[in-house]
């Protein structure tokens, strides 16, 4: 007999709290791209293209770009290890759309990197091709939408699949996604203004601009998450009874926090608030997904055979992973500090 | 089995392929370019060569882009594609190795960080801190390196893993240090040929002679810890795998001996044009140099990929995503009825489970190329055989009664009119084609599983005779469905090759 491989190999609250934690992170890396990029798309600012603050924001969209993608790694790993066999039927069903975000996202990337590197584009150029990354980004967050709702649906995969096997449908209940969806879009666009405030700090009209943003995204994802939790149906009653209720509260309440600190100008407390709600909004999705699924997936059921060694070459790596990026960051942003003098000489 | 199936109308292997290979060269030039990069700059910084930082600096935008864009995405796209392609073995994959590709997700953070900042610190960082980020940047790559090399050694051979189901039993396995051995020479190869194609577009110059001579250098390294490593690593193949292949899969295996003269090519090519030549260095050269050296590069993954068929996980779980330990009982249960999705059409969902791992039917090793001219008894005799097949085809986890089923599906997707009327050939040209699609699946005149030795001394009549009772001879041996003429020509054919007419 071979080795089963049915097997969870950690504890379930490690692997849903690392499955938490990195999904967290890769929202707010994802934030910062697309909600950022149609913020700054959308402005309305003088020589904007030109200011030296929207300048410095674009330079670094293909480094969140390339951090969205690395950070979205982990999460999809982690999820696999519980909800394997709903991600990848979802995912099959809708084989194309899956396989099309790949397509999305290289041409995202390929326009950031772009519009970062050449100095001297026309910003009716400039608008056009970020128009194009941004819409490339629209399909690729839509195609994560409508599949991992359907994974939640088993039988919607079941006749979705009888209807056409050929990887071309699209979740056809378009109420489980849309409000999902635009609560995750309204989200990333309130992160997308944390980050054009932070980018915009010295300059007074985009910082104007970046606040007005941040109201209306958070009010925006707000609404959005109450009409999701609307169409949840009979589900609803027991998502209440859940810590649910708990997280909302917590999200909502550090949400205003932040809010007011970003008005105040204290925006590393204000960001520090704004993350610890991310990470409560993507507690309670986590929750969502566990009861829709109550009775079809049963963690406790699988066989737990500990990696226990494994388990603590990663944690050590994690950690020294974490130092490594802080060294290097602490060496690029210190010494970009100094004189263009000091940093010639050092060469 | 617990999984719908993308029945999409491209080979699944050219699906594979397409993501695979681009990723593979990528992600091997990132971790040698990593290397290449700050050991140059070390080298240049000592002798104080502005020249060659400003060549190292084009060279890193190059790198960066490449390998944060198309590296970093192709990855994430096999984990996509993967998934989509075979979800059973990356359901068995993630589930013993999830700890491993975390830990290889924490050095791919590291690298990506390293390489932005590597590259946008040119300018901004001082040269010690500069060469400390390229040093982190090359450990993380060639550490991730060594964590997924563990992971597809795995799947070659797992090992003690078949036993224990230990994470480190299939993670060390006796090909792990050869191949990583391998991979480091290939990463160093590459990053020599990719810094020769960014030197080519220098102007000439004494300077550009001295960089293509070094990047020249640094190849043939590449090819030196490479090519034993190359030898190293199928030395220690188990002889079975190995014996199965030159048996049943004699074209990679034939592949493996001419790889050998690739290698003495793109070296000759590389001393020529790279030393010799190093003044007059240009674009279509270095393309040139470069396409031998992915050549060689593919060689080794495709022999690889190859000769582990029919196995995904060999000994574990077969290319079609059913586990070894099932086949028994879905032999005797049916295959369709432990399928968690159906289309509704039983025959497509078995040549799915079955076939389409490997299979289409008129594209990518295509039914119609192999059972044009036949009918169902026919096709239906090859299944049961499948097991003595060339190509190392898996046993049908099924029913005799799926057998049917399924026979009677490819059946009606292929051409089965007669033979003569398909190819319109007759005489010997259609006792050879016949011989071909109705025989040599199984038995190789003068090679794998001849048989023609023991028809010596039959004549016409005894072997027409022979053909008709064919299906009689064994369960796994298929009847001669095909029409008088062609059973004809067959017999014809077959008296010929017994006295060695057909070799």
């Amino acid at each position: 007999m071979t080795p089963s491989y049915e097997f969870l190999s950690a504890p379930v609250w490690l692997i849903t709290g690392l499955h938490v934690l990195t999904l967290a992170l890769h929202f707010l890396a994802m934030g910062l791209v697309f909600g950022g990029l149609g913020l700054i798309l959308f402005a309305r600012l003088d020589d904007k293209w030109s200011r030296p603050a929207v300048r410095t924001f674009l330079r670094a969209l293909p480094s969140a770009m390339a951090a969205t993608i690395t950070l979205g790694v982990a999460p999809l790993l982690f999820v696999q290890l519980v909800y394997h066999r709903q991600v990848y039927a979802a995912a099959i069903v809708s084989g194309w759309y899956w396989i099309g975000i790949l397509a999305a996202v290289v041409i995202a990337y390929f326009v950031l990197y772009r519009v970062a590197l050449v100095p001297r584009l026309a910003p009716g150029r400039v608008a056009l091709w970020l128009g194009l990354a941004l819409a490339a980004l629209v399909y690729a967050s839509l195609a994560y939408a409508g599949i991992f709702a359907m994974a939640e649906a088993p039988k919607t995969i079941q006749s979705a699949y009888a209807a056409d096997p050929s990887g071309q449908s699209f979740n056809p209940d378009v109420g489980a996604w849309i409000f999902r969806w635009l609560h995750m879009v309204a989200g990333a666009f309130t992160l997308g203004a944390f980050a054009l405030g932070i980018f915009g700090r010295r300059d007074e009209k985009l910082f104007a601009y970046a606040k007005r943003a941040l109201v209306i995204a958070m009010t925006a994802a707000v609404l959005a998450g109450l009409i999701y939790l609307g169409s949840l149906g009979p589900l609803l009653a027991r998502f209440l009874q859940s810590p649910a209720l708990a997280f909302i509260a917590v999200t909502l309440v550090l949400s205003l926090a932040s809010l007011a600190l970003f008005f105040r100008g204290r925006l590393a407390a204000s960001g520090a608030l704004l993350f610890v709600s991310l990470l409560s909004m993507v507690s309670n999705r986590q929750l969502l997904r566990s009861i829709r699924l109550d009775g079809i997936v049963d963690s406790s059921a699988m066989p737990f055979k500990p990696q226990w060694s494994v388990l603590l070459l990663f944690a050590v790596c994690f950690v020294v992973a974490l130092g490594a990026v802080a060294y290097m960051l602490w060496l690029y942003f210190g010494e970009a500090g100094r004189t263009g003098e000091e940093a010639a000489e050092a060469r | 089995m617990n999984y719908p199936f993308w029945d999409v109308g491209i080979g699944y292997g050219v699906l594979m392929a397409t993501i695979a290979i681009v990723h593979v060269f990528i992600s091997h030039f990132a971790i040698g370019g990593g290397l290449f990069l700050v050991v140059t700059e070390i080298r240049a910084r000592r002798r104080g060569e502005p020249g060659w930082l400003d060549y190292l600096e084009r060279l890193s935008r190059f790198f960066a882009l490449t390998t944060l864009v198309l590296g970093a995405l192709t990855g994430v796209g096999i984990w996509f594609i993967i998934g989509l392609l075979n979800p059973e073995a990356t359901e068995l994959l993630i589930h013993n190795f999830v700890w491993g590709w975390a830990t290889e997700w924490t050095f791919f953070v590291v690298e990506i960080t390293a390489a932005i900042v590597y590259f946008y610190g040119w300018k901004r960082m001082s040269a010690k801190s500069h060469l400390a980020v390229g040093w982190l940047y090359f450990a993380a790559a060639w550490l991730s390196l060594a964590v997924i090399n563990g992971i597809l050694t795995f799947m070659l051979t797992p090992g003690r893993w078949i036993t224990t189901g230990s994470f480190w039993d299939g993670f060390f396995t006796r090909s792990y240090w050869p191949s990583l051995v391998l991979r480091t020479g290939i990463c160093i190869l590459l990053a020599g040929v990719y810094a020769l194609a960014v030197a080519s577009r220098r102007p000439r110059s004494d300077e550009k002679t001295a960089i293509v001579r070094y990047d020249t250098a640094w190849a043939l390294g590449g090819l030196v810890i490479s090519v034993p490593a190359f030898y190293w690593y199928f030395a220690t193949l188990p002889e079975t795998i190995l014996a199965t292949a030159r048996a049943k899969m004699p074209w990679p295996m034939e592949w493996h001996s001419a790889v050998l003269w690739l290698v003495a090519v793109l070296a000759l090519g590389l001393v020529l044009f790279g030393f010799a030549l190093g003044r007059r260095f240009t674009l279509p050269v270095a393309v040139a140099l470069m396409v031998l050296a992915f050549a060689w590069f593919g060689s080794f993954e495709f022999l690889r990929e190859s000769i582990r068929k029919p196995w995904i996980v060999t000994g574990a779980m077969y290319g079609n995503g059913i586990e070894a330990d099932r086949v028994p009982e879905l032999q005797k249960t049916g295959l369709l009825p432990a399928l968690a999705y159906r289309t509704g059409d039983d025959g497509r969902d078995l040549f799915n489970r079955a076939c389409r791992s490997c299979h289409t039917i008129a594209g990518y090793k295509a039914m119609r190329t192999y059972y044009d001219g036949t009918d169902a008894p026919y096709i239906a005799g090859t299944i049961r055989g499948s097991l003595h097949m060339r190509g190392n085809m898996p046993p049908f986890a099924g029913t005799p009664a799926e057998i049917d089923t399924l026979a009677a599906y490819i059946a009606a997707h292929v051409d089965t009119r007669p033979l003569a009327e398909v190819y319109g050939l007759s005489g010997p040209e259609l006792g050879r084609k016949s011989y071909e699609v109705r025989c040599a699946k199984c038995h190789v005149i003068g090679g794998y599983n001849d048989k023609t030795p023991a028809l010596a001394g039959m004549g016409l009549e005894d072997i027409e005779v022979l053909l008709d009772s064919a299906g009689d001879l064994s369960d796994e041996m298929p009847p001669f469905t095909g029409d008088t003429a062609e059973r004809d020509a067959l017999a014809g054919y077959l008296v010929s090759a017994t006295s060695g007419g057909a070799r």
